[in-house]
């Protein structure tokens, strides 16, 4: 393509412009702006995104992010990956994220792995809580396990940045 | 701000914030009902809504079907909604399936704009 532009010298069709927007656009500053699913929207589908993410609706499906927010109107029915997520909402599927927080309005069915985690009193959670490490950046994480009869009702509520299971 | 043009379609009782899809969000599947969503960087899937703007500068590909649509950015797939406006700085690549569509000086499209709602906008008028 590029060597028959040399030669070509003419104005080129209509086609060009379709791969301009994209590098234009691809990408943006990811942390500008989150994302907002407010409340009365539906998302059937996996979420993925590289920035922040803050959930009010229903999602159906696994949810992929950097920084993740479910609101106390929001449940996710999938597992959620991320950096850090704090839970305010309904959660049923596993987490798994770096820094974990768990409001009081939460309602957690499922597994936690997590390296730092905290739970308010009065959150409701329902699964094992797995301390984790984390290569980086929400990926894969290698399950230690240690934390797995930790789970429960019942957590310590010293505060809400108390951390369960420190490092 | 982008909405405040003659809207027909009056928002129902208890409408709340809009959603905004930004950032580098990929939804694989779909986007269901919302009563308006906004897109804002680069967003990847299937949007089913009420109304939806793609703001100047966003980037979506994927497919908008919805009440009425306003594109100020990019949009790669196809559209289907009863109102359809391009502002100028809208680029679309794919069909726009509308019953309306008002297209501002220096918008660019590529693809057919048939007049007639694709099928699966029959859901939505009710």
């Amino acid at each position: 393509m590029f060597a028959k532009a040399e030669k070509l010298d003419q104005p080129k069709p209509k086609e060009t412009p379709v791969s301009q927007p994209v590098t234009k656009f691809a990408a943006p500053n990811p942390n500008s702006t989150p994302s907002i699913i407010s409340s009365d929207l539906k998302i059937v589908g996996d979420v993925e995104s590289a920035g922040d993410v803050q959930i009010n609706g229903l999602i159906e499906g696994d949810v992929h992010s950097r920084s993740l927010t479910i609101g106390e109107e929001a449940h996710v029915k999938g597992a959620i990956v991320a950096d850090e997520v704090t839970i305010s909402g309904a959660v049923t599927g596993q987490v798994k994220a770096a820094n974990v927080t768990i409001a009081k309005t939460a309602k957690v069915v499922g597994d936690v792995f997590h390296k730092s985690l905290s739970i308010e009193a009065g959150a409701t959670m329902e699964g094992r809580l797995s301390q984790a490490e984390f290569d980086k950046a929400g990926g894969k994480s290698t399950v230690t396990d240690l934390g797995a009869a930790r789970a429960g009702f019942g957590a310590p509520n010293k505060g809400s940045d108390t951390p369960i299971a420190g490092d | 701000m982008l909405m405040s043009a003659n809207r027909q379609v009056s928002p129902p009782e208890g409408a709340e914030s809009p959603s905004f899809l930004a950032g580098d969000l990929r939804i694989d599947g779909t986007v269901f009902g919302g009563r308006e969503v906004r897109i804002r960087g680069a967003v990847e899937g299937r949007i089913d809504a009420e109304s939806v703007v793609v703001e100047e500068g966003a980037w979506f590909r994927g497919e908008i079907v919805a009440d009425s649509v306003r594109i100020g950015g990019f949009v790669e797939g196809p559209v289907t909604a009863n109102e359809v406006i391009l502002d100028s700085t809208a680029h679309v690549v794919g069909s726009i399936f509308h019953n309306r569509l008002t297209t501002h000086p220096g918008a660019m499209h590529e693809g057919r704009k048939p007049w007639r709602l694709h099928p699966l906008a029959e859901r939505l008028t009710g």
